[in-house]
């Protein structure tokens, strides 16, 4: 299942150094691989990482993702959950994208005006992969998948830290990873999911 | 029960067109089973938002096939469905559980 992950050029181990502050240190790896973080200019937009434009499917996507941040009552978060997905499919049914996959969120109840479907989606013409959520659980999941990243919309640098990092091959995205678990419990959210998600992740890596 | 089968049969007792339903079912056959839980579960407390959720999907198709010839045409009116949406979900807000 996990051989896709695999495939290619072996990762190159990569220290990070523990004295620099996380946020720096990712701060600089952002600048240093191009990252735009539009999430901080306007947060309702999707965030792009490398020279690709958004395709129109992928910005509509963010788009529709942006409603997520108005739904309040669980009547509403159903309901964007239902359109995020209707969206996604039919963006597949015009051949636009291929849908891989979907999974609900495990945390939703706990943080619900956060987290939302994961959808991983696949650009016909680039093969480019783009993944709708906002949780590094979900950067795993489609790794485990045998994805490349492209981008993280609305996730935090973290996330697209981690996404980025690990398409390159560092290992250095271990240390992002666990830098944004410890930030994330200092943030008071459950993040259990995560926790399982990165020991998973220690076990995938060191049984290759 | 499955999810799909249950969706399935929502649908199927629904007011939507004979051709809908068809095209309800084989949207749901070819998708992954997560995504018949997701729909299903806005469904069950709200089967009546079915009908809506059938003509935002038929007109969002509409416009991505459209985007291929004409984007700036279907970004303008993707946005106008955006909107839409956002109305729905305000409305929604105001439901109480």
């Amino acid at each position: 299942m996990f051989n896709k992950v695999f495939e290619g050029k072996k990762p190159e181990k990569v220290e990070l150094p523990d004295t620099k502050d996380s946020q720096e240190l990712l701060a600089a790896k952002d600048e240093q691989l191009g990252v735009t973080d539009k999430s901080k200019q306007n947060s309702s937009q999707t965030t792009e990482i490398g020279p690709e434009k958004e395709s129109f499917s992928e910005k509509m996507m963010g788009n529709v993702e942006a409603l997520s941040k108005m739904a309040k009552s669980k009547k509403a978060i159903r309901a964007v959950e239902v359109l995020v997905v209707l969206t996604a499919m039919a963006a597949s049914s015009a051949g636009c994208v291929t849908v891989r996959g979907i999974s609900n969120d495990v945390h939703r109840e706990t943080v619900r005006a956060k987290k939302y479907h994961q959808l991983i989606i696949e650009n016909e013409n680039t093969k480019k992969r783009a993944l709708f959520d906002r949780g590094v659980s979900d950067a795993l999941d489609i790794i485990r998948r045998g994805g490349s990243l492209g981008y993280i919309p609305g996730s935090g640098q973290y996330d697209r830290n981690f996404a980025n990092e690990y398409s390159e091959g560092k290992l250095g995205t271990l240390r992002a990873y666990k830098d944004f678990l410890e930030r994330a419990k200092r943030d008071a959210a459950t993040f259990e999911g995560e926790e399982k998600a990165i020991e998973d992740f220690i076990r995938i890596y060191h049984s290759r | 029960m499955d999810p799909k089968k249950e969706l399935l049969e929502l649908i199927n007792a629904s007011k939507i067109s004979k051709e809908d339903k068809k095209m309800w079912e084989d949207l749901i056959q070819k998708a992954p089973e997560d995504f018949a839980f997701a729909i299903l579960s806005a469904l069950k407390d709200n089967p009546q938002e079915l009908d809506w959720f059938n003509d935002i999907y038929k007109r969002k198709a509409a416009i991505f096939e459209l985007s291929k010839k004409d984007p700036e045409k279907a970004r303008e009116m993707f946005h106008e469905i955006v909107e839409e949406e956002k109305k729905k979900i305000q409305e929604l807000n105001k439901v109480e559980e």
